[in-house]
């Protein structure tokens, strides 16, 4: 019965009852859509087989590449502390060769530090983990490990330059045989480490003997990011024979709008909410004033109203949640297509559900408060009057 | 049950103008007796009716209830004498449109403890000539029926006060012989208070109220 005079009547009648759904429905759906694609895409489009849920690392890095030996050193003492500042040797390989097959893809080999692989590579491992220190065990990005089709605990196998390199840092002059030396792949990078989509990282130690070519500077913090501003400027790069830098993952700025986000829906959440139902109550007095003088308590009235708003706001929810899921699937399915092999760029995560969960409570909190001045504000004499 | 009202007042303010429509009202109303408010439009027939069934607050002036005075403050304590005591035939039916007839009666027997009776809701859609229209909305019913539906949900709740606010304003003859059949019975037992423009329920009432 609550329901029925819910709808049929202290709402304004079916008609705008079911207005109120489809507007509730459709902001709701606008809510879902927004936290899904804000928070969820990025550098999932380019990683194979990987779901990545939560935000993105603000932190952000630097590479210069074509170095001299001095020229880490230099970076580390001027650096702030909590800036991390790793060198290593890159190199640009042909193809990668799995058992019995040559797969032709290009991809980059990266000799690393075994503190890069632990304080920098390890938080973007999807599947594994990091190369023991001296053993022969590398870790692939995401992307080359799904077209070369391999996983974890297979074995692939490096062409070995020797000992005999010679020449400039990166075109090297090679004498004497080439070997083929087994490594065993114990991890698979993730999207965020979408520099490392095609390469393969290797320690340096199990590497063969060529002069470290790179630099990565790594700023966790903006503390770190504003001290290496800071010492750009003193930093001559034609002093150390550098011949590039690039920037990697840098969503600095992004934080505060991003963090805005749920607080912005929540808001026009409420907002909206609270116009359409300002407009379903419009010349409901007399009605309330009626069953007050019933002897029907504002406490009644107020279960009815909220008790089918909340009914509202669940259906709504999970409609938007159910419809959002479809979107990204139809959304992966096309990038699937397109790329030729599954991936999943977009997907409702939990961190949505729970979010969505947060807003209809907010929502409903604010409107349950609107509600009760409406309500109790009505007196049972509107009654009298027609 | 008696209800007494000891110099009840109500002043309307609007703006800076005040406009008086009660003046110490003093009278003593008792159960078994119809009672008719008379008096000119604007005089405060349906303002007076209002605090008498505890509707509205009176501005000045005390209302008793069997000899307790009614704490006008207290809207909740207020809505459960209305919902003991009190049964109300309204001005233009106040029926909910959209609900059918048999939903309008029911909504009697909502927040209450009270258990939901069918017969007798059926016995008074008999006796009101409606049992036809039970699950029809009453948007769809004709003036009289509808003014049925009202007198139906009125005395569906056995109270001990009913109060009627022009209630044959817009029924024709024979409905509101009906009307006047239920009132004279009502009347032998209960507590009725009418409001009327006209002189037609002059011969049925026990006492004339003028204002």
């Amino acid at each position: 019965m609550k329901l029925k005079l819910f709808i049929k009547e202290l709402f304004g009648g079916i008609g705008k009852t079911v207005f109120f759904m489809i507007m509730t429905l459709l902001s709701t759906f606008l809510i879902c859509v927004l936290l899904t694609f804000t928070s969820e895409k990025s550098y999932t489009k380019l990683a194979p087989n990987v779901t990545f849920s939560g935000q993105v690392s603000r932190s952000f890095s630097r590479m210069y590449e074509n170095i001299s030996d001095s020229f880490a050193s230099n970076l580390k003492s001027k650096l702030s502390k909590d800036a991390k500042v790793y060198q290593f040797t890159v190199r640009y390989s042909l193809s990668i060769t799995r058992p019995g097959q040559l797969v032709g893809d290009e991809y980059m080999r990266y000799a690393c530090e075994h503190d890069f692989l632990e304080e920098v590579i390890k938080e973007f491992i999807y599947e594994g983990r990091v190369p023991e220190k001296g053993k022969k065990e590398i870790i692939l990005g995401g992307y080359l490990a799904n077209i070369a089709g391999i996983k974890v605990g297979d074995t692939v196998y490096s062409i070995d330059l020797g000992n005999e390199v010679t020449g400039g840092k990166m075109f090297f002059d090679v004498t004497g045989e080439l070997t083929e030396i087994p490594y065993t792949v114990v991890g698979i990078l993730n999207s965020t480490g979408a520099r490392f989509d095609y390469s393969v990282l290797f320690e340096a130690e199990t590497q063969e003997n060529v002069a470290p070519n790179v630099v990565w500077i790594y700023l966790p913090t903006k503390e770190s990011e504003e001290s290496y501003r800071e010492i750009t400027s003193d930093i001559n790069l034609a002093d150390y024979d550098v011949v590039g830098c690039s920037e990697s993952i840098g969503m600095s700025g992004a934080k505060g709008l991003k963090n805005l986000i749920p607080l912005f829906v929540s808001v026009f959440a409420v907002v909206v909410e609270g116009l359409l139902l300002a407009y379903a109550m419009k010349g409901i007095s007399r009605k309330l004033g009626i069953l007050k003088a019933m002897g029907i308590r504002d406490s009644y009235i107020f279960k009815c109203y909220l008790g089918g708003i909340t009914l509202i706001q669940f259906i709504s929810s999970i409609v938007s949640i159910i419809t959002t899921k479809v979107i990204c699937d139809v959304l992966n399915s096309g990038y699937s297509e397109e790329i030729g092999f599954p991936i999943t760029v977009f997907h409702v995560s939990i961190r949505v559900v729970l979010f969505m969960l947060i807003i209809v409570a907010v929502v409903l909190t604010s409107i349950a408060g609107l509600l009760k001045i409406r309500i109790y504000s009505v007196s049972p004499k509107k009654a009298m009057i027609s | 049950m008696i209800i007494q009202a000891l110099d009840l007042g109500k002043v309307y303010q609007k703006g800076k103008n005040s406009i008086e429509v009660i003046k110490e009202f003093n009278h003593v109303f008792e159960s078994g007796k119809m009672y008719l408010l008379k008096g000119a439009s604007g005089k405060g027939k349906t303002t007076l009716l209002s605090i008498l069934g505890l509707l509205d607050k009176p501005t000045s002036g005390k209302l008793l209830l069997n000899g307790k005075e009614i704490d006008f403050t207290k809207p909740g304590v207020l809505c459960d004498i209305r919902k003991a005591e009190y049964s109300f035939v309204f001005q233009d039916y106040a029926l909910f449109e959209n609900l059918s007839v048999y939903e309008n009666l029911r909504l009697v027997y909502e927040d209450t403890d009270e258990k939901l009776d069918e017969k007798r809701i059926d016995d008074l859609l008999q006796k009101m000539n409606l049992s036809h229209r039970k699950y029809h909305r009453t948007a769809e019913l004709s003036g009289g029926e509808k003014q049925r539906v009202a007198f139906a949900r009125a005395l569906l709740k056995d109270a001990e006060v009913f109060i009627f606010d022009e209630p044959i304003s817009n029924v024709d003859e024979g409905n509101a012989q009906i009307i006047f059949d239920i009132m004279k019975v009502l009347k032998t037992t209960r507590m009725v208070m009418v409001t009327c423009h006209t002189s037609v329920f002059d011969n049925i009432c026990d006492e004339i109220v003028c204002l």
